[in-house]
């Protein structure tokens, strides 16, 4: 065990100050949650201790980080590795090697270990994390997420790092990807590692974590304690801020403003269970929490895409999508969920002709896909892609949006009128003259959404849109869908996310290894367990508490 | 013989040592003896299969587009005239030139696959860190662009749908596919990003550029590595050797082509 001291630690990224007056000590067997709002520095806190920071050219560092004494300036990264060890965000792009035991072994081998021993350490680590013992000689590209994150959770535990830095290791993962990844993290918490966790998906493992830390959005600490006690005392400001925090406070935090007396602070739903809330009031809190999307009569509705036992692959013999038939009527919210790999994203491509039908039949709006021409069917159907940046065209924001209006042949006045409109609308507008690529994460999202939006198309398909948003983003992402949805527009939206389908989407279908196993309204898939556990997804939240408390 | 038992470095060394040979001569008897020997041993040793050969296509093509390029545009002393096709006229002594040109352009493509058809990416960086001191920062860069390269090829994909998606006007046939910087910017933005987390990850876990360290895996130098790279050299000399005696050898300097 390690102690470590963070002294007056002051952070500036490119003259930007993302850490402020740091003071932190704690040992490398505590277990941590950092909360704060996005952009505060919390992955740059995690970077500092290991020593990385420091080493950045546009980073000016003030400030020391001893461990056991020793400042962390002084050590070699070789030795920070066996302190702290790092699970990063984006699974696929903190690998060096091809294959997962060369994965493993590099950690050890920056370590100077003996090859002959070598083997052994890493079945073990492997092992331990559940890595699957038939994917040692698979090549790291083809594993999914939760395989891959897994893989690096046994790369720290080769070397024996004491403690465990995890900066939101799930953010990317389906919940099944998810389950498994918190599943292993627990087990080294068992084992004695320190844990100090970046993460928005805490539901399953809050319980675990004793200690809270919250950074300010200038980068100063706002409170370090107990995390109960912390939830207690510094609930209002937490919520005043907007920082993110599990579901269960949210729930608790309400009912305490109607007036319920709580006996501890419930940061589960087991938790809540015990504190025998009154149905009636329990009822209220959440249906004022979670807005359900109203469940207008679809009768009347005329389906605007139609399949009919389609099926279709990448090569002539593979059969990705599986005899499918789905039906979205216009003016429909839905949202087709799946695990990762289940074949969602084959579907949008299927409906966009970028990849063709081996059988079966497509129609849009009751004609044939093959009647449309290119231009046509592109100008009934927009499509957000997941990486917003795969469709930028042109240098600046204002030009972007124009650029999609030209293809619509207006005149002059009309389209610069259109265009702020639109960047408007989207809150761009102070940015028209910035580059799309420099844009935060959430700009990019809005305006790759925005540029979707010009003419009369029909339907939206928007591909994990909320992927690795914050939360206000995803509100504000969100709040435009639902507009445009009520203005008619057919939106289909594809996601891993239950919750966000709970809040929003009125019609719901469920892929799995390629066929649809749940095509209905959204609140009757919720009774549905087996299809649930089945496709590898997680009931929301808001189910979740209701099926607990019974009602 | 199985190829893939041997060093990576050795097979680079016969390589080289192939390839070096065929820029040096200039005679179609001592090229073809050299195309043949590197064709026999790719048959011999299974080298060839369906996507290997399909990624030589453009190299091929552009040996036959030296062949009839050189045939009636090669500018040599005393020509013969053996046929004539609309306005070019074809040379007895440029279609000489011509069959040297295709031919080392063949050979250059037989070796090529044969060693990247029984070389693993991976061992081949191991192998040059061990038998050629590379840089393992150097090394773990390049192992790192290898895992890359799938996820280009996908987002390729990705950035020409869209953009296809977006620019729905009707268009020329010619103006269809984007500009190559249209795909440049977004690539190199999403990669360069990568490599950037690559960086840190690979730090995280305690590496620097500078250090000594370790290898799990080592490719070792063993002897038929030796007898192999020997076994080439003794092969290409031989070849030149026939052929100086046969009085058939051309080197560099005597070559008067274009």
């Amino acid at each position: 065990m390690a102690i470590i001291d963070v002294r007056n630690l002051s952070v500036k990224i490119n003259e930007k100050t993302v850490l402020e007056d740091i003071n932190i000590k704690f040992n490398t067997q505590e277990r941590i949650l950092i909360l704060g709002e996005s952009g505060s520095g919390k992955s740059t806190l995690l970077l500092s201790l290991m020593g990385i920071i420091q080493r950045f050219d546009n980073a000016d560092v003030t400030g020391d980080i001893l461990v056991d004494g020793i400042s962390v300036n002084d050590m070699q990264l070789s030795d920070t590795a066996r302190i702290f060890g790092i699970v990063f965000q984006n699974p696929e792009s903190q690998f060096c090697s091809l294959y997962p035991k060369d994965e493993v072994a590099f950690g050890l081998e920056n370590q100077c270990i003996d090859p002959d021993i070598m083997p052994e350490i890493i079945n073990k680590a492997m092992e331990d994390f559940d890595f699957p013992k038939e994917k040692v000689n698979q090549l790291i590209n083809t594993l999914s997420g939760g395989e891959q994150q897994r893989l690096a959770l046994s790369s720290i535990s080769a070397i024996d790092s004491q403690m465990l830095l995890l900066d939101e290791p799930t953010a990317n993962l389906d919940p099944k990807g998810r389950r498994q990844v918190v599943k292993s993290a627990k087990k080294a918490g068992h084992k004695g590692k320190g844990l100090m966790v970046v993460e928005h998906n805490l539901e399953n493992w809050i319980l675990f974590l004793d200690r809270l830390i919250v950074i300010d959005r200038d980068g100063g600490i706002l409170c370090d304690g107990d995390i109960r006690e912390m939830f207690y005392k510094h609930g209002e400001m937490l919520r005043e801020k907007g920082i993110w925090c599990p579901h269960s406070l949210k729930i608790y935090w309400e009912l305490k403003d109607r007036g319920h007396i709580f006996d501890g602070v419930p940061c589960s739903i087991e938790e809540l269970k015990k504190e025998k809330i009154p149905q009636t009031l329990l009822k209220k809190v959440i249906a004022n929490n979670y807005k359900t999307p109203d469940k207008t009569a679809d009768i009347g509705k005329r389906p605007i895409l139609e399949l009919e036992k389609l099926s279709a692959g990448y090569t002539k013999d593979q059969r990705i999508l599986k005899e499918i038939d789905l039906t979205v009527n216009e003016g429909d919210f839905f949202a087709l969920v799946g695990g990762n790999g289940s074949g969602k994203s084959t579907l949008s491509k299927v409906i966009l002709r970028l990849l063709d039908i081996s059988s079966g039949s497509l129609s849009i709006s009751g004609k044939k896909m093959s009647a449309y021409k290119e231009r046509e069917l592109y100008d009934l159907i927009g499509y957000v892609f997941q990486n917003p940046e795969h469709q930028f065209l042109e240098d600046t924001v204002w030009s972007e949006v124009a650029y999609s209006i030209d293809q619509l042949y207006l005149d002059e006045k009309n389209r610069n009128e259109k265009v702020n409109s639109l960047l408007k609308a989207f809150h761009l507008d102070n940015y028209a003259t910035n580059n799309p690529f420099s844009l935060s994460g959430g700009q990019k999202r809005r305006l790759s959404v925005a540029t979707m939006l010009v003419g009369d198309r029909k339907i939206l398909i928007l591909d994990e849109p909320t992927f690795g948003q914050d939360e206000k983003n995803t509100v504000m992402l969100m709040k435009k869908l639902t507009e445009l949805n009520q203005q008619g527009m057919t939106i289909f939206m594809i996601t891993h996310d239950l919750d966000l389908v709970d809040s929003y989407a009125n019609r719901i279908a469920v892929m799995s290894q390629g066929e649809i196993l749940y095509n209905g309204d959204t609140e009757g898939l919720w009774n549905e367990n087996e299809i649930i556990r089945k496709s590898g997804l997680d009931l929301p939240y808001r189910v979740k508490l209701m099926n607990e408390v019974n009602f | 013989m199985d190829m893939r038992h041997f060093n990576p470095t050795a097979k680079l060394l016969a390589n080289f040592i192939v390839v070096l040979a065929s820029l040096m001569v200039f005679d179609p008897y001592t090229m073809v003896m050299l195309f043949g020997v590197s064709f026999f041993f790719a048959l011999v040793t299974k080298s060839f299969n369906r996507k290997n050969l399909k990624m030589i296509i453009p190299l091929v093509c552009f040996a036959f587009g030296m062949l009839w390029m050189n045939a009636s545009l090669a500018r040599v002393e005393n020509p013969e005239i053996i046929a004539n096709l609309g306005p070019l006229t074809f040379t007895d002594k440029g279609l000489i030139v011509g069959f040297v040109l295709f031919f080392r352009i063949l050979t250059i493509g037989v070796t090529s696959i044969l060693f990247t058809f029984n070389t693993e990416p991976d061992a081949l960086i191991l192998s040059l860190i061990k038998q050629c001191r590379l840089n393992p920062g150097i090394a773990y860069g390049i192992l790192t662009a290898l895992r890359f390269l799938p996820s280009m090829e996908s987002d390729l994909g990705l950035i020409n749908a869209a953009h296809r998606i977006r620019s729905s006007k009707q268009k020329k046939w010619y103006k269809k596919k984007n500009p190559w910087y249209r795909n440049a910017i977004p690539l190199l933005a999403t990669n360069i990003r990568k490599a950037e987390r690559v960086a840190v990850a690979m730090e995280s876990r305690g590496f620097q550029t500078d250090m000594k360290r370790t290898y799990y895996r080592t490719i070792n130098w063993y002897k038929k590595d030796t007898l192999f790279v020997f076994g080439t050299v003794i092969v290409v000399i031989s070849i030149i050797i026939f052929s100086y005696h046969m009085g058939w050898l051309i080197g560099f300097k005597r070559w008067q082509g274009f």
